[in-house]
């Protein structure tokens, strides 16, 4: 029996799959439960993407209500299916050169389980991810748990984390680039084979939207006197070799400390669970369609200069670097590993090599994640060089969080040599 | 440590201020305990071969010491004032300093003599200097970054220079760091030196990688005690200031290791770009021009090459910048600084056609990185000697020995304010990077 949600509500979502019924999901059930016998007495699906949100993935919510062989007393559980869409046929036909259904399908059903279980070998064990009920690549679907359900929610994208928020998520990232590190280390090759990220070297699919808005930085520079022509040359110099630069981080280095990167690390990746006072409690990583085996570089710069509150960025990198690292090597140690773990000043330099990235993320991704103009919000805005995209795109740089990030930014990546373009 | 170093922690003695010009009426020649080899007859010579001149005559001579008396320990400056004519009857007055050694401190000599400092220094004026001044020459820069040499003169250990003071530089104040200005002005002549040096040293066949023996090197711990001791006092200190005990343990952590990590930082390191380093570069070894109405810097040199060494660039950069700016700028502008210093090295590098790579700006970044430790072990342990105020027991001894009266000047020089201030807000930065960690 399926209950369908209020008619006005569904006509602007996107459909539910039409493979989703009880006679799908009670085998799953059975399977998950270890019960033959068990019985779904009651189904709600409801769509849970709006139209218009985003690109690919289209969410759908579903209540079941069972009963076990051997209870009277009917239980209740909640899930998310998360299934691929082909809403846009130029959107989904770049986004399948990066193989985001593949990469997220395979990290549900066998990497995130399996990382899962190791953390649970540590010292100071906790929930990471959401818990797999199924992965179904004939429909290219996952179904989880509902983090909504235990009261996770999403932080606010456009204040960023404070300081809490940020040490919070550095534990989280630590102990699952940890944990994979340790994962490949005993099972070789399961991990290092994920080489599909945002940046990498089988499509450039996405060069459109970086060179895109290095351009439009450079127009935001040539006006703004506190950065000017010598910048605004120096972005479009930048804009040629942005994609090979970017994707020179991305390439694991022998000598390097490498692991599985989350590839998309910022705020709204992450589920936060508040306490009464609305303090963080906890975190849960989620979307793992960019995952790739790299430099810690990739996810730190990333995250540090997407999501986290200015003050932070500016000044309390360093010490939180660090304490990312006192949590990597801990909970390496816990788990008995064996290869190369670097020390602080290793990964400082590590990190310092791979800074480059933090330019790009800064230029591009930034620009798009802490985007407030939600009026043509969509990949062919980013992509199309129509006047729809160049007018969003130029929109984009009037974000006053976004240019204030800049003026303080560029001119400390141009004293660093960032900026310059050497080959 | 430099006879300069000791010198400044002494403070006793006078600042080389701009000698007033004396009256034309003193016509006879005064020596004023100097060295017994240095007579008029000495000095006529060296000026008659420094002018090329057989037929100079000197018309009278006014030796002094140029610091106070008994302020020597391995090292005597003189003050020479000279009076001269030359083949085509013209008169001349010439200033020069005669830099000597002196059998005065046995400990001191012992200390030092791995260290080779003397013979070093002279062979660095009389066969190094001159190609790099010829090398900026070479590409029409007439910048001047050393001072001329007149003469040196191995049998006596001695070297005449031309008396900077007298054309109107002095020493900029040990207690108070140099601004934006000055600092950029050292700067752009170490880049110059560092880079002329580069090329000379392509040019003659590594002529220039001898030079191993700076302070830290793989020949000698005779300095231990004096950077051990200082770690050891400063952690005394840190360990005082409530909220620092964690930046105390890591440092006292360090002590087994110390050596080593220096040691390191001298080493050469593949793929780097090594220059002749000036290896003791801080306020006490340059002189300042200062313009006379306006106050404002001029001109600058660099002096006393006793630890000249061949290495990374990060040895006088680290250097430099820890020990003898404003406080701001050690703090917050290093590297804009290493930045403004790069585009002047790599520019005399491709003007002087410097035929291996140059790293790129990043690339140079991340070489001065490796090489960090330096700038903490510079901020910890030498900012605090050359700062010190409580000069009673101030002496190479001092620093170098391990009793009472040593620890006591050690102590001494963490009770002065500006190196608490630099420990207390320069700590956690180090820390938080991972350089006071023993495995780094």
């Amino acid at each position: 029996m399926v209950e369908q949600g209020k008619e006005q509500e569904t006509k602007d979502f996107h459909p539910a799959p039409v493979w989703l019924d009880a006679s799908y999901l009670e085998p799953l059930l059975r399977d998950l439960k270890k019960d033959p016998g068990l019985r779904i007495t009651g189904l709600e699906i409801k769509p849970a993407t709006a139209k218009g949100d985003n690109y690919a993935s289209v969410m759908t919510r579903v209540k079941v209500l069972f009963l076990r062989s051997s209870s009277k007393t009917p239980e209740i559980e909640f899930y998310i299916v998360k299934t691929t869409y082909e809403n846009d046929p130029f959107a989904s036909g770049i986004f399948s050169k990066y193989q985001v259904s593949t990469t997220e399908m395979l990290m549900y059903e066998k990497v995130l389980p399996q990382l899962s279980a190791l953390i649970g070998e540590t010292r100071q064990p906790e929930k990471l991810f959401a818990t797999t009920l199924h992965v179904d690549y004939e429909h290219e679907a996952i179904i989880f748990e509902d983090l909504a359900v235990s009261k996770h929610v999403l932080a606010d994208r456009l204040i960023g984390f404070d300081l809490e928020h940020t040490r919070l998520g550095l534990r989280k990232l630590a102990k699952m680039h940890a944990a994979a590190a340790v994962l490949n280390e005993r099972k070789p090759g399961i991990l290092t084979k994920f080489d599909h990220g945002l940046l990498n070297r089988h499509t450039k699919g996405f060069a459109h939207i970086f060179e895109n808005l290095c351009d439009v930085a450079a127009d935001f520079a040539a006006t703004c006197p506190e950065l000017g022509d010598y910048y605004a040359r120096k972005l479009r110099e930048v804009r040629k070799r942005v994609m090979e630069y970017s994707t020179r981080v991305y390439d694991p280095q022998p000598e390097e400390f490498n692991t599985l990167m989350h590839g998309d690390y910022w705020v709204n990746n992450v589920m936060m669970r508040y306490g009464e006072r609305k303090e963080p409690l906890d975190m849960i990583l989620i979307d793992f369609q960019f995952c790739s085996w790299s430099s810690p570089a990739v996810d730190l710069h990333y995250f540090f200069n997407t999501s986290v509150q200015s003050t932070i960025q500016f000044e309390q990198q360093e010490e939180l670097i660090q304490y990312y690292h006192t949590v990597l090597v801990e909970t390496l140690e816990d788990l008995k590993f064996v290869g190369y773990t670097p020390t602080l000043r290793q990964l400082v330099l590590q990190l310092e090599k791979g800074r480059f990235f933090a330019v790009s993320v800064s230029l591009v991704c930034q620009a798009i994640l802490i985007n407030d103009q939600t009026k043509d919000a969509d990949f062919n805005a980013l992509m199309k060089d129509d006047e729809r995209g160049r007018n969003f795109r130029k929109g984009m740089y009037a974000n006053k969080r976004l240019q204030e990030n800049l003026k303080h930014m560029l001119p400390r990546f141009d004293r660093s040599g960032l900026l310059d373009v050497t080959d | 440590m430099s006879v300069s170093d000791l010198i400044g922690a002494l403070d006793a003695i006078p600042k080389l201020t701009t000698v007033p010009s004396s009256s034309a009426s003193a016509q006879e020649s005064v020596f004023l305990d100097a060295p017994e080899w240095l007579t008029e007859a000495y000095l006529q010579d060296a000026l008659r071969k420094y002018y090329n001149d057989r037929r100079l005559k000197i018309t009278w001579v006014k030796v002094n010491p140029a610091l106070g008396k008994g302020e020597n320990y391995g090292g005597v400056l003189t003050r020479v004032k000279a009076q001269f004519t030359r083949s085509d009857g013209s008169a001349q007055l010439g200033h020069y300093i005669v830099k000597s050694t002196f059998e005065g401190n046995d400990f001191a000599q012992k200390t030092m003599e791995p260290y080779d400092i003397f013979n070093r220094e002279m062979e660095i004026y009389e066969q190094v200097l001159p190609k790099l001044k010829a090398l900026l020459r070479e590409i029409g820069d007439t910048e001047q970054i050393f001072a001329e040499t007149m003469a040196v003169d191995i049998e006596n250990s001695s070297l005449i220079f031309e008396d900077l003071n007298a054309r109107g530089f002095t020493m900029p104040d040990r207690l108070k760091g140099l601004d934006m200005k000055i600092t950029r002005l050292v700067l752009r002549k170490l880049a110059k030196m560092h880079a002329t040096s580069a090329v000379m040293n392509e040019r003659e066949n590594h002529a220039l990688e001898g030079y191993d023996r700076g302070f830290f090197n793989r020949y000698t711990d005779n300095y231990a005690p004096a950077f051990v001791g200082m770690l050891q006092a400063a952690t005394r200190r840190v360990a005082q200031w409530p909220g620092y005990e964690k930046y105390a343990a890591k440092m006292e952590a360090l002590v087994p290791i110390y050596m080593e990590l220096g040691k390191r930082i001298f080493d050469i390191s593949p793929g780097h770009i090594n220059v002749l380093a000036h290896g003791d570069l801080w306020t006490n070894n340059v002189l300042v021009n200062y313009d006379k109405e306006t106050g404002e810097p001029l001109d600058a040199i660099i002096i006393d090459f006793q630890y000249t060494v061949w290495g990374s660039p990060a040895l006088d950069l680290f250097y430099f910048l820890n020990t003898s700016l404003e406080f701001d700028l050690h703090k917050s502008h290093q590297e804009e600084l290493i930045a403004y210093y790069f585009g002047v090295f790599s520019e005399t590098l491709k003007k002087l056609q410097y035929q291996t790579a140059v790293p790129s700006l990043h690339q140079f970044h991340q070489q001065m990185l490796e090489k960090k430790f330096y700038a903490a072990h510079t901020s910890i342990s030498v900012l605090p000697i050359q700062r010190n105020v409580e000069t009673d027991n101030a002496d190479f001894n001092a620093l170098m020995e391990t009793n009472q009266r040593a620890l006591n000047f050690k102590d001494a020089c963490y009770r002065n304010p500006i190196s608490e201030r630099v420990l207390r807000e320069l700590l956690p930065d180090f820390e938080a990077e991972g350089l006071l960690d023993a495995d780094q």
